[in-house]
């Protein structure tokens, strides 16, 4: 969870934290999918910066230490569920990208090396 | 028990479940021209059960409504009547399946999968500014029910395909086709149609793996196709198939994505499956 600056936001971005205005009411509740029509009306809301889920990609990336060994297992485990889902089309490969980083992410998270 | 056709499965099985009564009084009420909102919430609020699954569902984070919705008519005025329709179908759905034997497959895991495509479905519905993203959920909720059909219809027979696609790495719908002449896929648009559901949910559920064979509804079968690919790819839950299916790069130019719609999607199921897969088949064994 990062804060973005409102003129930073994308379509698709996920809210992390309730967007409220001056007097605490909530405008957006967590977990909502940004669409434009939000985008625009988070601005004219007059809000400054949202909390969004996932890294920040502006950020130096998070200390989670992968050893080779283990990325050759976690690619290997992948390899095999996408046997038959070839990866050269753009998504499917950005599909794999993501599937990975979740696989080790929850290695890490099951050996209590890193939480998410 | 041998069947010519998905559709013959479905019309010469005795156990075959109905959708429950309240669904034809809800069609009734709503599609009357003159049709009032306070109309259709008081057909929901009679059922008890279906009143308070769905009040949990949209007070859940999930649905992200600023304020607690306390009753059906709110949640109609606040949600609108239509989707609180399709929502009460996804809920009433889960609901009819509860009685199928967990020996072949966890229910758990299977409605997890379920309900993985469906809000993937519906953040890829939100992306593409689709007016009615509700529906989208309900069709990748619904996209493998046929599987649960078959699992109660030809128990045996369901059950070696299931296993021999996790022995050999093959994908279980291939495999249904060779020794059935029929897929889950039909299966469950045959059921949806005995149904009466709409025709775009018929389709995109019949054409999940096929997408580009839908008639008239191709871009909800290419976005609830996308959407199992993902939730295949990722792990989550069960469907009975071992493989991520290959995607169709023409269903793909229909759904007009960037890649990295990916991104968002993964990201909503990371931080709300836990949540909302308990509500869906939280009671399920």
């Amino acid at each position: 969870m990062h804060d973005v600056q409102i003129d930073q936001l994308r379509v698709g971005d996920v809210v992390a934290g309730d967007v409220r205005d001056v007097s605490g009411k909530v405008l957006v509740r967590k977990g909502l999918v940004l669409t434009a029509r939000y985008l625009r009306a988070l601005r004219m809301w007059g809000t400054e910066t949202v909390a969004i889920d996932g890294e920040d990609q502006s950020a130096p990336a998070p200390a989670v230490t992968i050893s080779p060994a283990e990325e050759a297992q976690a690619r290997s485990v992948l390899e095999r569920r996408f046997l038959l889902a070839p990866v050269t089309h753009p998504a499917m490969a950005r599909l794999f990208e993501l599937s990975l980083k979740r696989q080790f992410l929850a290695w890490h998270a099951e050996a209590g090396h890193h939480e998410i | 028990m041998k069947f010519e056709s998905a559709d013959d499965l479905v019309a010469n099985v005795q156990t075959i479940p109905s959708l429950p009564a309240v669904f034809d009084r809800i069609n009734k009420v709503a599609n009357q021209p003159s049709a009032a909102l306070m109309d259709v919430a008081g057909v929901i609020s009679e059922d008890v059960g279906l009143s308070s699954r769905l009040l949990k569902l949209v007070n859940s984070a999930y649905f992200g409504f600023p304020s607690r919705i306390e009753s059906v008519t709110k949640a109609c005025v606040i949600v609108g009547t239509r989707q609180i329709r399709q929502l009460a179908l996804a809920t009433s759905v889960v609901n009819v399946f509860k009685s199928v034997p967990p020996d072949i497959l966890n229910m758990q895991m299977f409605w997890r999968h379920s309900v993985g495509c469906a809000m993937a479905a519906r953040t890829v519905a939100m992306i593409g500014g689709a007016q009615d993203v509700e529906s989208h959920f309900v069709l990748g909720l619904l996209h493998d029910v046929g599987r649960l059909v078959m699992l109660q219809t030809m128990p045996d027979e369901t059950a070696r395909v299931i296993r021999e696609s996790y022995d050999a790495n093959c994908l279980t719908h291939d495999l249904e086709r060779r020794r059935f002449g029929f897929t889950h896929a039909d299966v469950g648009s045959a059921l949806l149609k005995r149904w009466g559901l709409p025709p775009v949910v018929v389709e995109a559920v019949g054409r999940h793996h096929t997408p580009v064979e839908a008639p008239c509804n191709q871009h909800e079968a290419a976005c609830v196709h996308y959407c199992d690919i993902v939730v295949h790819a990722l792990g989550i839950g069960q469907s009975g198939n071992p493989m991520v299916p290959p995607m169709d790069e023409t269903a793909w130019d229909v759904l007009g994505l960037e890649p990295e719609a990916a991104d968002a999607v993964v990201a909503q199921l990371d931080t709300q499956i836990e949540e909302l897969a308990d509500q869906f088949c939280g009671g399920a064994q």
